[in-house]
């Protein structure tokens, strides 16, 4: 019996993981399938993916998702360093009020976010559309950068900042040259971080887009609706590739930036997901 | 140490009824000071006493609640602390991770807008003056405790500042490495001239480097003077607890006897011709504090004799350390040079003698000392 046990368990851990990935699996078989009907392997072929290419839906929003990532992800880190610095030196009470609106866009279902904003517009008369989507995206994406910046943050001594101002820095220049060089693996970190939290972003996108912005990830859902095309699993690929491509930059960051140390003492923890 | 440029030019730093207070925490409790130009100025204290908080006013990098810095005759007390011709040495160093040695040393020559050859020279030699040639391109990380430390000197030193803050800038060192830097402080000191302000809660550190001393204790300055007279002539009792051990024995002011001598009736030791501080009244209660180095076993020293047995013996090497139950007295320390003949064992009873000048009366505490040390 005891033998047998860790054999079960390893066993459906195996089954867990098929069950997890062997759909991603099917789908990039099928994007280089030549068998239009995916009913069987008709042999090995990259003419989806020229067709996804060649569509003009496709590279519309192909461009619509990029710039509402890039938007999104330059704005939230902008506000993840400001609060974050701020945080520092706020009183308990004001940090507290931070922290809980952080960890609340979080944890709050995104659909409630994207339903909320949506009324919101709405009654606004401020137009769906790429704008509305970013504004969408920062809603969570700040939070997450926040949570990387003050990861940061806390470790960095205060007396780096006092000292670059006792030997002569103003304000301004002690953030050029000491808080943002120190911060930048981090910001870095964030910055790639919510590039692919944007990029692969269905729900806010859908109900803030309107009729005016359609990114990529909606128009797969659009399209799965009608038909599973060969196409579709080579758009499904191409943004599972963007995703997993700046997603891994972001841990290879982290990673390195851990090895060049910037302090002699052992570092706390890094907070990524 | 009164110079006759003390007098001609304005003191490097004047504190002036300085105050700072945390909501109903009182950090500093208003102090006055004048540290004159070249001094070796240390502020030592127990932990909690308010000398790291004055050391922060002065650069800067806190606001007092009330009171006047100046610097050099020139009031800066409203003047961020980036604008300030005084430069600190942090505890813990805070060299810039992201530098290397060359660009720590040089980022204050960059923010003074120092041409590349200029800034070139004066890094140059100031690694020189603290000994750290050819570590230019090392990263802080790489360098030992005592290179950090030097690091951090040169970087505040090269901008030859009016006066060097340091704050306990020995305290992350081991002993050995401790005293080596004490050395290398001082000597630096000398070749540069600069005035220096050191914050230490080490007595014995501040001692063997500074010109005066100032005793803090709960955000007051309890004493100011030169290291040699602090130690021999404490002003209170907790200035005497501080600057090292001491004995106390209880006294009751007899008679003045003028030239700041009491006679005083201190029970089974007898009626004693003590010095003692200033302003001490007739029947007042007194505490005489012997030195512990004072006190002796040779027949026929001094004229004051306590019958006590020996309860504790420490060999430190140089010396040798006893603990003295004395009886009705308390207990009492001796310290004997190491190559006294005769060392005590413990439960010898014995007796050991002072001479009653070689002893100091202080007023006694009006409350119990809650948080020397």
């Amino acid at each position: 019996m005891v033998r047998r046990l860790p054999s079960m368990v390893s066993a459906f851990t195996v089954l867990v993981f098929v069950f997890l990935y062997l759909p991603i699996v099917v789908v990039v078989i099928n994007s280089v399938n030549a068998d239009k009907f995916l009913v069987s392997w008709g042999g090995f072929t990259t003419k989806w993916y020229a067709k996804a290419l060649n569509d003009e839906r496709i590279r519309t929003d192909f461009i619509t998702s990029a710039k509402v990532a890039v938007a999104s992800s330059l704005i939230s880190v902008a506000i993840a360093v400001a609060a974050s610095l701020w945080a520092r030196n706020a009183r308990v009470w004001s940090r507290r009020a931070l922290d809980a609106t952080t960890y609340m866009r979080i944890v709050l279902p995104e659909v409630v976010l994207a339903t909320a904003l949506f009324i919101f517009i709405r009654r606004l008369h401020f137009q769906l559309g790429v704008t509305a989507i970013v504004i969408g995206h920062v809603v969570f994406n700040s939070a997450y950068a926040t949570v990387v910046i003050q990861a940061r943050l806390a470790t960095l001594p205060i007396s780096l900042e006092e000292a670059a101002t006792d030997l002569g820095a103003s304000p301004r220049r002690v953030f050029q040259r000491v808080t943002f060089p120190l911060l930048a693996p981090a910001i870095l970190v964030a910055v790639l971080l919510t590039l692919s939290f944007s990029f692969d972003d269905v729900v806010s996108s859908l109900f803030l887009g309107g009729t005016n912005a359609e990114t990529l990830p909606v128009l797969l859902l659009g399209l799965i609706r009608i038909s599973v095309t060969p196409e579709v699993n080579a758009i499904a690929v191409g943004v599972m590739l963007i995703t997993l491509i700046t997603f891994a930059c972001a841990a290879v960051v982290a990673t390195v930036r851990g090895s060049i140390g910037v302090r002699s003492t052992p570092q706390a923890p890094d907070v990524e997901e | 140490m009164s110079t006759t440029a003390e007098q001609s030019r304005p003191p490097a730093i004047a504190l002036e009824q300085l105050e700072r207070h945390y909501g109903d925490l009182t950090a500093v409790a208003g102090i006055d000071l004048a540290i004159a130009d070249g001094e070796f100025f240390s502020l030592i204290g127990p932990s909690g006493c308010g000398k790291t908080t004055t050391l922060r006013i002065v650069a800067g990098l806190e606001t007092p609640s009330s009171g006047r810095v100046s610097v050099r005759g020139q009031d800066v007390t409203d003047v961020p602390a980036f604008k300030r011709t005084v430069n600190t040495v942090f505890q813990h160093y805070a060299l810039f991770p992201h530098l290397n040695v060359f660009e720590n040393v040089a980022f204050g020559l960059k923010e003074r807008k120092v041409s590349r050859s200029d800034t070139r020279r004066r890094v140059t030699e100031m690694l020189e003056l603290v000994g750290l040639t050819g570590r230019e391109k090392a990263r802080p990380k790489q360098l030992s405790g005592g290179q950090q430390q030097r690091v951090a000197l040169a970087r505040s030193l090269v901008l030859e500042p009016a006066v060097l803050l340091l704050d306990e800038p020995l305290g992350a060192l081991d002993l050995k490495l401790r005293k080596q830097m004490q050395m290398v402080l001082k000597e630096i000191q000398r070749e540069v001239g600069i005035t220096f302000v050191y914050v230490t809660h080490d007595q014995e550190e501040a001692f063997s480097m500074s010109d005066r001393v100032a005793i803090m204790h709960k955000g007051k300055i309890e004493q100011i003077g030169d290291p040699v007279d602090t130690y021999r002539r404490p002003q209170t009792l907790f200035v005497a607890d501080f600057v090292g051990a001491s004995n106390r024995f209880e006294a009751r002011v007899v008679e003045r006897l003028g030239s700041g001598s009491y006679r005083a009736d201190m029970g089974t030791l007898g009626t004693l011709d003590v010095p003692g501080v200033a302003g001490l009244a007739v029947g007042d209660q007194a505490v005489a504090v012997v030195r512990p180095e004072a006190i002796r076993t040779a027949p026929g020293f001094g004229d004051a004799v306590l019958d006590g047995t020996v309860t504790d013996v420490s060999f430190m090497g140089p010396q040798t350390q006893y603990v003295v139950d004395a009886g009705g007295l308390g207990t009492a320390a001796m310290l004997s040079p190491a190559d006294d003949d005769d060392l005590l064992h413990s439960g010898a009873a014995q007796q050991f003698r002072f001479a009653a000048r070689s002893a100091w009366l202080v007023a006694a505490d009006p409350g119990p000392v809650d948080d020397a040390q």
